[in-house]
Formats: C-alpha cells, structure tokens, sequence
C-alpha cells in the first residue's frame, strides 16, 4: 500500500514539473503601447470570358492534301472572326492576355506529333477580312505564357485568329493539344 | 393567294430572326472568370498551413466552376496545395463575390539554422539567412473538361485570370523547443497516476481493510518476535 503511495507522489511531481516547464516554454512577456492605425485597403478586380466558339475550342478540319499550310481555324473566317476575350465592365483594372498551349499537337494513339511551332496566332482589338491577320506574321505558340494583346480595357473584347502548319510526311490521325489564355492586370508580366 | 404567300414570307422572316439570335446568343454566351484581390503580399511562417481567401465573381451571363492555385514556379516551393471548386452562378457582380479559400503550407526554407535532435521534433532554429521572399501568382481558373470536342482534331481551349503573390517568409529564431518531451513526461505521469489509483481502489472497502488489517497483523507479529 506504502509502495502504491510512493508512486502516485513521484507520478504527481513529474507531472506537475511537465505543467510548469510546458508554461515556461510558453511564457513571453510583451511591452504595450498605444497607437492610431491609418488603413487603406486597395482593391483590384477584373473578369474575361471567352468567346462561344473560342469556348469550344480551335478546330483545324480535315486534312486531305499535305504538306498543307495556314490552314484556318474553322472560326477565323465567319468573315470576321468568332473568337474573341471580352473583359467585362465590372473590372477596375485594363487587361492583357496571355497564351501558351501545353504541348505539341499529339495523336495519343499513335504517339505522333505535330511540333508546336506549326501553330500560329493573330491578335487584334478589331475584326474584319484582314484583322487579325496576316498569317505570314503571325506569332508562333509556345508552352510559356506570352503577351497576346495590346492593353484591352473594360467592356471591350480582342479578336484572335489561329492557322496550323502540317508538314510532309505526317503520319494520318487525329492530333490535339490545349490552348490556355490568361488575362493579367495590364501593368503585370505572363 | 397573294395573301397566303405574304404570310410565308413574314414566317420565313421570323424564323431567319430567331435563327440569327440563336446564332448570335450562341456565340455570346460563354462561362468566365473574374477575380478580386486586396493583396499581393503574404506574410508567411515556415513549417505553418496557411490559408488565403480571395473573392470570386462572374458577371457572365452563364454560371461556372472555378478553382483557385498557384503559378508553376509557386508549385515548387509550397507542399500540399488544397484548393476547392466552386459553382459561380451567372450575373454575380464584384460587389457580391464569393470567397474562395486555397491553403498551402509553408516548408522549411531557412533549414541551414535549423537544428533537430530527433528527426523534425526538438529543433532550435537560428536565423543567420536573409528573409526569403517567393513570388508568383494565383490563378483562377475555369474548371472544365478540356477534352476537344469533335474528332478532326485541334486544340482545346481553357481560360484563367491571375493576381499576384508575394510570399515573405518569416524566420523566428527559438531555443530547443523541449515541450513535447514535458507534454510525453506528463502523459506517462498521468497513466501511472491513473494506473495506481485504479489497483488501489479496484477492491471493495471491506477487503481492503481486511489486507491492512492483515499487514498489521503480520507488524505485531514481527515486532512481538523481535522483543
């Protein structure tokens, strides 16, 4: 009985020591002064949305005859083009857009490629026959984020037109890939 | 007859009319993003989950599921990202956004003046190194199946908006942090404790006094051989 005593003393004291070294480990002592706060919140909002047809995606079509080059997205030429980013008006902030697609065109069954470099894009703030355009200077896709607009402000939209390149020797299937856009505060990189 | 043929024309109008609507309502309409932020700094502690809370919105006039992460060079450094997917109903305007929350934890970067006796328990850490600062951006992106529709081939689309994000990372310097060590000390003490009390009072009263009574017993004897 004395033995079951002993215990639950010593038990009692080496708890009591872990309680009081768990407080000091936690003691801080803080100096208090008094002070007015001045606050400014500043806030920055903006909002993109793309384009029925651009939503759905940039198809190429059928290829029968290679190699075969500039070939038209199907909604370059609706005579102006369909796809296009708006920026909404409720953004407080104009805004760039940003491009980039994630790999090359690939036909996964086959494991064939068509490099990057094959697709191309146009950008402009208007649409007609030749804007955007021409496809000779359009710039090339690439897997980094890249400027694709001039400075696009609230309520107004830019227009893209997408060409594919396939080369000679490219064997036949059914290759894609995906394009991201990205809108950013227009003072901000990629 | 003359009649008959002004109201095949007036149909054929009508439905040229609402041809061009659905044409042009089919066009227009489309999921998007929007994205509020009133900060582009982060003051943040190493080893520590930290949650960030930006505003969401679509003025669109079509809802969308969007999710918030982090830029590529942001993934590297940040462990176990959780985000979630949220429904943006259409026509929510900045002024009305939804919060959404994304959390990540901040990993050890100051690991030169850390020092542990045990795997990552009982550390000390010194701060020797200059603050570290991280920078990227949060995207918020439309969450949607990216597979290309048709099957002649051609490049899915996806759309994302981006705010900036510096993380600074704080250093605090600390002794060895004994306290799990008194935490294990005190749970052992308070088992024995419990341990003790429980074969100390698991008999009934009765027969604890007879096993008293029986050392006493047993003392007298010892003590009355002795004399």
């Amino acid at each position: 009985m004395e033995r079951y005593n002993t215990i639950l003393i010593i038990a009692s004291l080496i708890l009591l020591f872990s309680l009081v070294m768990i407080s000091v480990n936690n003691l801080t002592g803080y100096a208090t002064e008094s002070s007015a706060i001045s606050n400014v919140t500043i806030s920055k909002y903006l909002s993109i949305d793309l384009s029925g047809n651009l939503s759905d995606g940039i198809n190429f079509g059928s290829v029968n005859t290679l190699p075969a080059a500039d070939i038209n997205a199907s909604d370059n030429y609706a005579y102006n083009s369909t796809m296009f980013i708006n920026v909404s008006t409720d953004s407080n902030t104009a805004v760039d857009f940003c491009i980039k697609a994630n790999t090359h065109l690939t036909d996964t069954s086959s494991g064939s490629i068509i490099g990057l470099g094959n697709e191309t894009y146009q950008n402009s703030s208007a649409t007609n026959v030749t804007h955007p355009g021409p496809s000779s200077a359009a710039a090339l896709l690439t897997t980094a984020y890249a400027k694709a607009s001039l400075p696009t402000g609230q309520g107004n939209v830019t227009y893209y037109r997408l060409w594919l390149d396939v080369p000679s020797g490219i064997p036949s299937g059914n290759y894609n890939n995906s394009v991201s856009f990205k809108g950013v505060e227009t003072t901000t990189s990629c | 007859m003359k009649y008959i043929k002004k109201e095949v024309i007036k149909i054929n109008r009508i439905l040229v009319l609402m041809g061009i609507i659905v044409i042009l309502s089919s066009n227009s309409v489309s999921s998007g993003v929007g994205l509020k932020w009133d900060a582009e700094g982060k003051l943040v502690e190493q080893g520590e989950k930290t949650c960030l809370t930006y505003s969401v919105y679509n003025p669109w006039p079509k809802e969308s599921y969007a999710t918030i992460g982090v830029s590529d060079n942001l993934k590297e450094i940040l462990k176990s990202q959780e985000a979630e997917v949220k429904l943006i109903p259409p026509n929510t305007m900045s002024t009305n956004s939804i919060p959404l929350k994304f959390c990540f934890t901040i990993p050890y970067v100051y690991e030169s003046g850390r020092d542990c006796l045990i795997g990552s328990i009982i550390c000390k850490q010194e701060c020797n190194d200059e603050q570290k600062v991280y920078s990227g951006e949060v995207l918020l992106s439309e969450a949607k199946d990216v597979s290309v529709s048709g099957g002649s081939g051609g490049s899915s689309t996806s759309v994302a908006v981006s705010a900036p994000l510096n993380l600074r990372v704080i250093c605090t310097a600390h002794s060895r942090d004994y306290t799990i060590v008194y935490l294990a000390l005190g749970i052992i003490a308070i088992i024995v404790i419990i341990m003790v009390l429980v074969n100390k009072y698991r008999k009934p009263k009765v027969e604890r006094d007879k096993e008293k009574l029986k050392i006493l017993k047993e003392q007298i004897a010892r003590e009355s051989r002795k004399k």
